[in-house]
């Protein structure tokens, strides 16, 4: 081969002789192909590679509702109700299908789809076996495994002890009640989470079946002990689990690490003071220590979580961050519910200010965040509050935002509830520290409506940041929104867009002046035309209805001006207080211009009986720019006396 | 009667120029189903749908039903014209008098699409409880996910596309 | 008497002084015999002096102080409207403002930490303990649930800054008069920021300290090489997976685009997995290989002749079977069978005809393939 090369290289010009020794080399050289792997793809893979192509459209409604305008919700009670309505349907045909499960045992899927026949109904007459009732257990339905369990009893059935512990277990878990059918997705959306005040009240059912279960134990092992502490720390019958768990220790058993995690976390129940408190907690871990039983990440949120009860002195904060690192040391790594747990330790409402959650977005940012406590939903919500009323800072605020909507991090919002809250303290801050301009375009015009509704609350804030500004221009945009979220029976908001409008120095334009006329008038009709029966109507002011007529004239409207002059004069027993005398003043000057001078002698009147002291000049400007004629003077002269023409 | 006999006699002649089969008599071949007849006073009101004789399919109008039954060798043909039929008599029905147009039903992987048009007379509320239900209880019957994909007109008028 | 003695050293919040300052006053014409009895002797005397001490002139500068403070008060509405006129404006103030509170709010003066050692030690028992108690409660007049376990020298920390050399030994109308001091630009800041933020946070004095997260110090209570070595915990199965299923659905929200929701029913099972395939959940079938379903001759042997019609007849059925998608194994090999057993009722007329071959004996073969399936079963 090397010979050849040669022999050639003498013969042919340079460069192809180059190449065609390259070429002569390369077959040497051995190439692996090496062929890939075959990578095994889920059922579910396709279509998330699919699915991450898809981007939120800011433009639509979410995906559960129609997409139809008529079917569109506006409001968040619409987007409640619809969703609610939908379910509340799905469950009425659930209802069908069990009260007719005899006509639902068709096979028309083959093989058949468990989830889409009808659910095995069991009562007292039922031929049971253990098969059921371990397939009841692992399907967690909770009734239907007591009333298995009950019926194997009366016939006197052994029940083995392998299903006795997971009924317990079962039981222990959903302390005797039903849990919530996974398919409803929506309920369990829209159900408000009770912050902690769930767990502070007993709710454990004492002497029920579970217990009698452990009772029924003779020797209970371990693994029983655990449950029912478990059971009983989760549903606050922290005394008996405490009990029980010392119980356990005097008999040497080695208890399981979650039982110690709830003995961990229910400790502000078992000690009052502070320090008591997390001697305690320092005594927990040690015996975990000396019994060799490995911590996990619960054993950590659950002492941050003691440490959060426990006020706002530096040890605790210091005890949290050596917690931190003793967890790490052991690569247990801190999940978001553990950061949730250090925030609300060091930003005390009442405490000292605590940059903490830059660390904490150190640590976090860029990364794909997955469920590992059931405390993990509360990290955004609380981060978000943090960046608002702790430190105002709108740059963090921005990057907790953005890790939200990170991979799939949006899962970890929540509920609705918490959703909700999550973006009021967002957009609040937004509105506060942002230009109004950059604000409005970068996000309330994308996130509202379909993201995020307002609450009234909010819009005040907004409203107000707009008054500020003078920023009229977003006023019918804003306006339109109060309508459509449904806020317009608010009195604060309705005064504000008013006070807005009449003081705005920017509306001379005349396209200005016209829109401004038709949300006065439209707010006029909205309060105008309540419906009788409503519990809270709101009612006019005198000074509300005057900067109406301000604004209705400002535009000519000079005829529904007159219908608000006459709400003024004639009810008012129902209107409270007077309108502003410049507002009268310029109804005035439209009567001369109009030359309709007994509706302007009907306002001088109007304004005598409340007392302007300016209301004579009102009628000498009247006396003067028009020539009135005697039973108009007459009137005038009663209105004003008659030493005033002179 | 003459028209036939007159066809058996011209195929009798076997001339090919004029050559008239009985399944080409104007009477044989006269359909009248998914047609409309043009009543007296001409307001008879077609949506686009009836407006186009069945001919028109897949020319100016398409198919109710989408599904792979009805190609060669395609599984439970007769099954599926079915449970088509009954989709559509349990939608008329528990949306009484609300549809407006004919309901189509897509068929893909073993998902059912329902769609149609209806008409806005009950509030948004009911219509989702509605939905729902129709998703929910058809899934139950016909053990396969089914979805609703519903348009609303604030007047039936709305899809009429001449009166005749 | 201890409050009568901090109020008047301390920097307060406004309101709260001028509910205190007609206390003061009270207490100063009627004697402290009248005081509260929990009071210790020591304690009365010390106040006799500081009555004594005072000055008229410090308890006129006091009203004054207060007056004028009261006046800031209702102008702070004015300021109100002004506030956040543009963007910038807005931003700067905020920085501005948060800035300049800190500098302020940092030194402590001499006179006030000198007042709370003279109560301190009125009081008895563990001095220091008292006054760091006092001091922290004076610093931060909120922050009511501060640990008492603070240490003094923590809370002098923040005092180093200070910018007035002062002479320790005042008087207490000195003293009352500095506090005053200190107190009215703190007071009128927090009014400006109050109406837009608020109050309880700028009253606090806000920690600038970085927090590090990976600090080395550690509670020492689990020795990490060891931890590794111990077995994970394998108990309560059922709990752990109804945790889990619980975690799960607590992320499962309503599905927010069409390929979610596929995702979500093909986790339910409810919708065909991709790709799709054709034998999903046939898991009965698997468990049967191609071949049972196509070469079912064998199903044959033993009764068939292996000749003649009959045994064409039959090799036709096992072909028709062999194709038939529909059926399982098991209801082949019934349907061969049914033929079996119809052909052994028919065997008079089927030997008649001469469809057996020779000296074959169909009762005989069906008995043992009888016999050979019951023992294999």
């Amino acid at each position: 081969m090397n010979i050849s090369s040669v022999y050639l290289k003498s013969f042919i010009t340079r460069s192809c002789g180059q190449r065609i020794s390259a070429c002569l080399f390369t077959t040497d050289v051995k190439e692996n192909i090496e062929i890939p792997k075959r990578i095994h793809r889920g059922p579910t893979d396709i279509l998330r590679a699919l699915e991450s192509t898809v981007k939120r459209d800011y433009t639509a409604a979410h995906y559960k509702y129609h997409d139809d305008p008529y079917l569109i919700p506006m409001s968040n009670l619409g987007k409640r109700t619809f969703a609610m309505a939908q379910e509340a349907g799905r469950k009425a045909a659930y209802w069908v299908r069990q009260e007719n499960a005899d006509l639902f045992q068709h096979q028309e899927a083959d093989p058949m789809i468990k989830s889409f026949a009808p659910k095995i109904m069991y009562n007292e007459s039922s031929e049971v076996t253990i098969q059921d009732l371990n397939e009841v257990i692992e399907k967690s339905y909770v009734f239907d495994a007591v009333t298995i369990y009950k019926l194997l009893k009366s016939k006197n059935v052994d029940v083995p002890a392998v299903a006795m512990q997971q009924l317990l277990e079962l039981l222990c878990f959903y302390n005797h009640e039903e849990p919530l059918l996974e398919d409803f997705i929506e309920e369990r959306w829209f159900k408000q989470s009770f912050k902690g005040k769930e767990r502070q009240r007993k709710t454990w059912k004492d002497g029920d079946l579970a217990e009698e279960i452990f009772i029924s134990f003779d020797n209970p092992n371990e693994e029983a002990y655990s449950a029912i502490i478990q059971g009983m720390a989760k549903y606050g019958q922290v005394d008996r689990s405490w009990q029980l768990f010392e119980e356990a220790l005097s008999k040497n058993l080695l208890l399981s690490v979650d039982a110690y995690n709830s003995i961990i976390g229910v400790a502000n129940f078992l000690k009052e003071a502070y320090d008591l408190r997390w001697t305690f907690v320092l005594d927990m871990l040690s015996m975990m220590a000396q019994a060799k039983v490995k911590p996990n990440l619960r054993t950590l949120n659950n002492v941050l979580k003691t440490l959060s009860t426990m006020g706002t002195s530096k040890i605790v904060k210091e005890n949290a961050l050596k917690t931190l690192a003793e967890f790490r040391a052991m690569n247990i790594e801190p999940s978001l519910a553990s950061w949730y747990y250090i925030l609300i330790t060091f930003c005390k409402e009442r405490g000292p200010v605590s940059p903490i959650l830059k660390n904490i977005m150190n640590e976090l940012e860029g990364k794909d965040l997955q469920i590992k406590d059931e405390k993990d939903t509360f990290f955004f919500v609380t981060a978000m509050d943090i960046c608002h009323h702790h430190l105002h800072d709108l740059e963090l605020a921005n990057r907790v935002n953005n890790l939200l909507n990170l991979h799939n991090n949006y899962d970890l919002i929540g509920d609705s509830y918490k959703e909700s809250i999550y973006y009021r303290h967002y957009i609040t801050l937004l509105c506060k520290t942002e230009t109004l301009e950059e604000f409005m375009q970068n996000t309330y015009l994308k996130l509202v409506p379909h993201i995020y509704v307002p609450e009234p609350s909010v819009m005040l804030e907004i409203l107000k940041c707009v008054e500020a500004n003078d920023a009229v221009e977003y006023i019918p945009r804003l306006w339109s929104d109060v309508i459509i979220f449904d806020h317009v029976n608010r009195e604060n908001l309705i005064n504000l867009v008013l006070n807005i409008l009449v003081s705005s120095e920017n509306a001379e334009s005349a396209t200005l002046a016209e829109r401004f006329s038709t949300i006065a008038w439209d707010i006029w009709n909205k309060i105008e035309n309540q419906n009788e029966n409503k519990i809270n109507k709101i009612s006019f002011t005198g000074e509300m209805l005057g900067k109406i007529m301000t604004l209705l004239l400002k535009n000519d409207d000079f005829e529904k001006a007159c219908i608000v002059m006459d709400k003024l004069q004639n009810d008012q027993t129902t209107v409270l207080g007077v309108s502003s005398f410049e507002a009268l003043e310029l109804f005035v000057n439209h009567c001369v211009k109009e030359k309709l001078p007994s509706k302007a002698i009907s306002c001088i009147q109007y304004a005598v009986d409340s007392g302007f002291e300016d209301a004579a000049n009102l009628a000498v400007t009247l006396n003067t720019s028009l020539t009135l004629d005697e039973t108009h003077l007459s009137k005038l002269s009663v209105i004003v006396g008659p030493d005033v023409f002179k | 009667m003459f028209h036939i006999r007159n066809a058996i006699q011209m195929l009798g002649t076997r001339v090919p120029q004029n050559q008239r089969l009985i399944h080409t008599t104007s009477i044989y071949q006269k359909s009248q189903s998914g047609r409309y007849r043009i009543t007296p006073k001409r307001d008879f009101p077609l949506t686009y749908e009836m407006a186009n004789a069945p001919h028109y399919i897949m020319q100016r109008k398409s198919w109710n039903s989408w599904n792979t039954s009805n190609v060669l060798g395609g599984p439970r043909p007769s099954e599926t014209a079915v449970e088509d039929m009954f989709i559509r008599k349990f939608v008329t029905g528990t949306w009484h008098s609300l549809f407006v147009s004919e309901i189509i039903i897509k068929r893909q992987h073993n998902l059912i699409r329902i769609a149609g048009i209806i008409r806005q007379a009950i509030s948004a509320r009911k219509m989702y409880f509605l939905i729902g239900y129709t998703e929910e209880l058809l899934s139950f019957w016909l053990q396969c996910p089914v979805k609703l994909e519903l348009q609303t007109v604030a007047d039936k008028r709305d899809v009429i596309f001449k009166y005749i | 008497m201890l409050n009568i003695n901090l109020l008047r050293a301390l920097r307060l919040k406004p309101t709260k002084l001028i509910k205190a300052a007609p206390l003061c006053t009270k207490k100063g014409k009627t004697s402290s015999e009248s005081s509260s009895s929990s009071s210790s002797d020591d304690e009365r005397a010390l106040n006799k002096t500081n009555l004594k001490k005072r000055s008229e002139e410090a308890r006129e500068k006091l009203n004054l102080l207060l007056t004028k403070m009261v006046q800031e008060d209702s102008s702070k509405e004015k300021s109100s409207l002004k506030f956040a006129k543009a963007k910038d404006h807005r931003k700067r103030d905020v920085r501005k403002e948060a800035g300049t509170e800190s500098v302020k709010s940092e030194p402590i003066d001499k006179g006030v930490v000198k007042a709370v050692q003279d109560v301190a030690e009125s009081l008895g028992g563990d001095v220091k303990q008292t006054e760091s108690e006092l001091l922290q409660k004076l610093l931060n007049p909120v922050k009511e649930e501060a640990s008492s376990t603070l240490s003094l020298n923590d809370l002098f920390k923040g005092m180093q800054i200070d910018r007035e050399v002062k002479k320790v030994d005042t008087s207490r109308a000195e003293q009352v008069r500095q506090a005053l001091q200190n107190v009215q630009p703190k007071a009128a800041q927090s009014h400006r920021v109050t109406k837009k933020r608020k109050p309880h946070q700028l009253e606090s004095v806000p920690i600038d300290e970085q927090v590090n997260l990976h600090i080395e110090q550690r509670l020492e209570i689990f020795n990490p090489e060891e931890v590794c070595t111990w077995p994970d915990s394998s108990m309560n199965s059922t709990w752990h997976a109804l945790h889990q299923r619980e975690l799960q659905l607590s992320v499962t929200h309503p599905p927010s685009n069409y390929f979610q929701q596929m995702i979500l029913w093909t986790n339910q099972g409810k919708i065909w997995k991709f790709p799709i395939d054709n034998e999903q959940d046939l898991d009965e079938e698997k468990k049967v290989y191609f071949t049972e379903h196509i070469f079912l001759d064998k199903h044959l042997e033993g009764w068939c002749p292996s000749k003649g019609p009959l045994r064409h007849f039959m090799e036709l059925v096992c072909v028709g079977l062999s194709k038939n998608p529909y059926l399982t194994v098991q209801m082949k090999k019934e349907h061969i069978e049914w033929f079996r057993d119809y052909f052994k009722e028919k065997k008079q007329l089927l030997s008649e005809v001469g469809a057996f071959p020779a000296g074959f004996d169909i009762d005989q073969g069906v008995q043992k393939v009888v016999e050979s399936n019951e023992k294999s079963n």
